[in-house]
């Protein structure tokens, strides 16, 4: 079949392997559109065609997707997946330095719209040593029963951080991420969702904390309402010293949605001072609503300190209570409770939003 | 000792319908063997779990006959074995505190008795094999018919198809037995396997407390310990079920315990796990009952390579039932020690509860510990709550026993005890004592740990 989007050919032999039923797509009127609302006029910003023509982000590109730190699609779904990728962005940072010698963050806002039946795209960021970078990604469903699937890919060099937003708001997009943080030397990454669905969501987050003293954040708001299914694989893999992780889950489920979450923290051998943390917290809002969750750890050096805790509740009658017997009329009540479950997380608007009709809607 | 009628190395039907006949038991129970062993021969080994692969099931040996029945008295049972119970403190814990003992050795049972008292009660003890040609109605209605399913697992299969031995207990309406009874197992036979089944019944407002322990010298070829434990807990009734298991460090332990819990009853389960090379243990509650509830407090030590896969499970069916699950792990050695547990709360458990901890200690860079907790919910009225840490002793606590005298071995032994304790506790006191003696003898005095049986393996 023609190379209609005129990908190289180690792209093309990369998905291959991925997926040996891989077929190119033709289907270019319905590739994911990217508006970028803001974005700070240093940080280098590709789309996944000039990543392929630039030298020196190119060779990075390919490095990093063959890279054995990537780690396999977990199934045949996401193989899939990823073999169906047919654009994308790339961010380079290089530090930002201020007058007075600080190394500044560097922002970028940008909108995913994904249309057709199928889309599928490739977000990488780059941080150079001691570039901070902040990225915030709406994804905006324009047809009701699209598919979009994203592979994303972060790499911190040493003394770098990344943190990167997804914000999705959608009822008939079903949305699959697979993300993966590579952590450097007194790196940081931040995952940061909120996840608002009434269809099938599937994300899988990774951090592989590679150098001495990374860290590494996975922090998920989630609503899953109407018939929402979310699978939510999280994991931090610990292959250095003082490294720290923190994995945090907050989802309200609603309708007959269900959430079936599995969290894993793994250290090795030789894994000394090392500090990681998983809570999980779900609150059910009705009687057809259902979780599942496994958060796991796995440890072989006795020199860390891992902890995990879990939670699977509901709006409790006292809390109700209590907030009427101040004047607050239940309806209000009942929608301080949910915010609260979720602080200290600061959420959007539109996500408080949603929340507000989803308990309009189970009243 | 010589045993002329041993049965049979490797695994086949004639095993089978051998063990039954020279049980004389009745046609419902070989139908019963021979449907598990046509499962047990399709199903394949789990794919999750240890390493079972050092676990050759076609060269150990099923079933030894014994060569006497159970008797009423120790002056009875011939010396070798009576030995061997009088040095685990049998006959004297007996005199001292027990209602009830039950005594088996490989295959078969060598003593049984419950006192008088209880008796007159109606209270029933008696040894499985004699239960199945004397109770047959009671045992049949609930032997692996709705608590542990013969199709459950592979080695569900296996035991359904082989049990020997093991304990029947039924406690009728309202009767309270306030001593405990016990029953005490020991493997001695070399490159063997052990498939007591327990099966326990206590009707409504009773109360029971039941102690299983059990041991095996230590061998270099494995040996294998499939028991089942089922327990029906009757509306309002209290069951504590106490085990102490020490197998050898040549024995796969993979004992199946489950309970079904009726309306307002009680069920605890109280587990101290040190033996064996590989275990696979979880005892489970079905709280099918409104308003019933379950405890299961464990206490799990790894040494010397070991493999300790343990949890607990508890399904929540019934409205305002609850759950507590607790377990303490300690691993040295290059142990791997693993909590695996369920919370499975259904939509008809409204206004359930449940609260899940399992912290671990390791005490060496060469152990592993990890937990599998699937917690399941649905429905808004349940409240279902985990924690869990993996961590070494605390630097500063060791630094300040030591700054108040203490040497760094008994500083130790007291943080472990500390953390130990909230389960110990639960113990009779002289298994408390016991089971602290043994860590000391693991970790701290670095002997074998089957050291009062040297003289018998």
């Amino acid at each position: 079949m023609e190379n209609i989007l005129r990908e190289p050919s180690w792209f093309i032999a990369w998905k291959k392997s991925m997926d040996k039923t891989y077929v190119p797509n033709t289907d270019v009127a319905h590739l994911p559109e990217y508006r970028i609302e803001q974005i700070d006029k240093e940080l280098e910003l590709y789309t996944l065609k000039e990543a392929f023509e630039t030298e020196g982000i190119r060779e990075l590109v390919e490095g990093l997707l063959s890279s054995a730190l990537l780690p396999n699609p977990v199934d045949e779904a996401a193989a899939h997946a990823r073999s169906s990728i047919s654009s994308g962005l790339v961010f380079y940072a290089q530090p930002k330095i201020d007058d007075t010698g600080i190394a500044i963050e560097q922002h970028a806002v940008i909108e995913t719209t994904v249309s057709g039946h199928m889309g599928a795209d490739l977000l990488i960021i780059i941080a150079k040593t001691g570039a901070h970078v902040r990225v915030v990604d709406k994804v905006i469903e324009r047809d009701r029963g699209a598919r979009f699937s994203r592979l994303c890919v972060v790499l911190t060099e040493e003394g770098s951080s990344v943190e990167l937003a997804n914000v999705v708001d959608v009822k008939g997009l079903s949305v699959d991420f697979q993300r993966y943080g590579l952590v450097g030397a007194m790196a940081q990454v931040r995952f940061l969702d909120e996840v608002a669905s009434s269809s099938d969501c599937r994300i899988e987050t990774a951090s592989m904390l590679i150098g001495d003293g990374s860290r590494s954040v996975i922090d998920h708001a989630l609503l899953a309402d109407a018939t929402g299914r979310f699978t939510i694989a999280d994991r931090i893999d610990v292959r250095s010293k003082e490294a720290e992780g923190n994995i945090s889950v907050a989802g309200a489920i609603a309708g007959s949605a269900h959430i079936t979450y599995s969290g894993h923290t793994a250290t090795k051998e030789g894994d000394i001072a090392v500090s990681a943390r998983e809570s999980a917290r779900f609150l059910l809002l009705n009687d057809s609503a259902g979780v599942e969750a496994t958060p796991a750890i796995d440890v072989l050096d006795r020199h860390t300190n891992v902890a995990h805790e879990l939670s699977i509740t509901h709006i409790k009658d006292e809390e109700l209570f209590y907030a009427q017997t101040k004047g607050i009329p239940l309806p209000e009540a009942r929608l301080l409770a949910l915010e609260g479950f979720f602080s200290p997380r600061n959420l959007s608007k539109g996500f408080l939003g949603r929340l507000h009709k989803c308990l309009k809607a189970y009243e | 000792m010589d045993r002329p009628h041993e049965h049979n190395i490797g695994l086949v039907e004639d095993t089978v319908r051998q063990i039954s006949s020279s049980k004389g038991e009745p046609e419902w129970m070989l139908e019963l063997r021979l449907r598990a062993f046509a499962l047990w021969q399709e199903t394949e080994m789990p794919k999750w779990g240890p390493d079972l692969s050092g676990l050759d099931l076609a060269n150990i040996s099923y079933y030894s006959e014994p060569l006497h029945g159970a008797s009423e008295d120790w002056g009875e049972v011939p010396d070798e074995i009576r030995d061997t119970f009088v040095a685990l403190g049998i006959p004297k814990a007996e005199r001292e505190y027990l209602g009830g003992v039950g005594a088996q050795f490989d295959s078969g049972a060598v003593y049984h008795r419950l006192k008088a008292s209880l008796e007159a009660k109606g209270v029933i003890f008696e040894d499985m094999d004699v239960a199945v040609k004397k109770y047959p109605d009671i045992v049949r209605k609930h032997f692996m018919t709705s608590c542990v399913r013969i199709e459950e697992h592979k080695f569900s299969m296996l035991h359904a198809a082989c049990w020997s031995g093991g304990t029947f207990i039924y406690v009728p309406n309202g009767v309270a037995v306030e001593l405990p009874l016990q029953a005490y197992f020991r493997m001695n036979k070399m490159r063997s396997a052990q498939f007591e089944h327990t099966l326990i019944i206590v009707e409504e407002a009773a109360r029971l407390t039941y102690i299983e322990g059990c041991s095996a010298p230590q061998y270099v070829a494995a040996s294998l310990h499939a028991g089942c434990v089922e327990i029906f807990v009757g509306k309002s009734a209290e069951m504590r079920y106490i085990s102490i298991e020490n197998w050898s460090k040549n024995t796969y332990n993979l004992n199946t315990k489950k309970s079904i819990v009726a309306e307002d009853g009680n069920m605890m389960w109280v587990s101290g796990n040190m033996g064996a090379k590989v275990s696979m243990l979880y005892p489970s509650s079905i709280l099918l009952g409104d308003r019933s509830h379950s405890e299961s407090l464990s206490i799990v030590v790894g040494g010397d390579g070991q493999v300790q896969d343990v949890g607990a499970k508890a399904i929540l069916l019934g409205a305002d039932t609850s759950a507590s699950i607790i377990s303490r792990s300690i691993a040295s050695g290059g142990s791997v020690v693993g909590y695996r547990g369920l919370v499975d709360v259904h939509g008809s458990a409204r206004h359930a509860l449940a609260h899940v901890v399992c912290d671990t200690l390791l005490l060496d860079g060469e152990s592993r510990s990890y937990a599998f907790p699937v917690t399941r919910v649905c429905g808004s009225t349940s409240s279902v709550s985990h924690e869990a840490r993996v961590g070494r002793v605390n630097d500063d606590a060791l630094f300040y026993l030591k700054h108040l005298g203490f040497s760094e071995r008994e500083a130790m032994r007291v943080l472990i005890g500390g953390f130990l304790h909230p389960i110990i506790k639960e113990l009779p006191l002289e298994y408390a004592v016991e089971f602290n003696r043994l860590i000391d003898i693991e970790f701290l005095e670095g002997e074998s740990r089957r050291s009062p049986h040297k003289a018998l393996s």
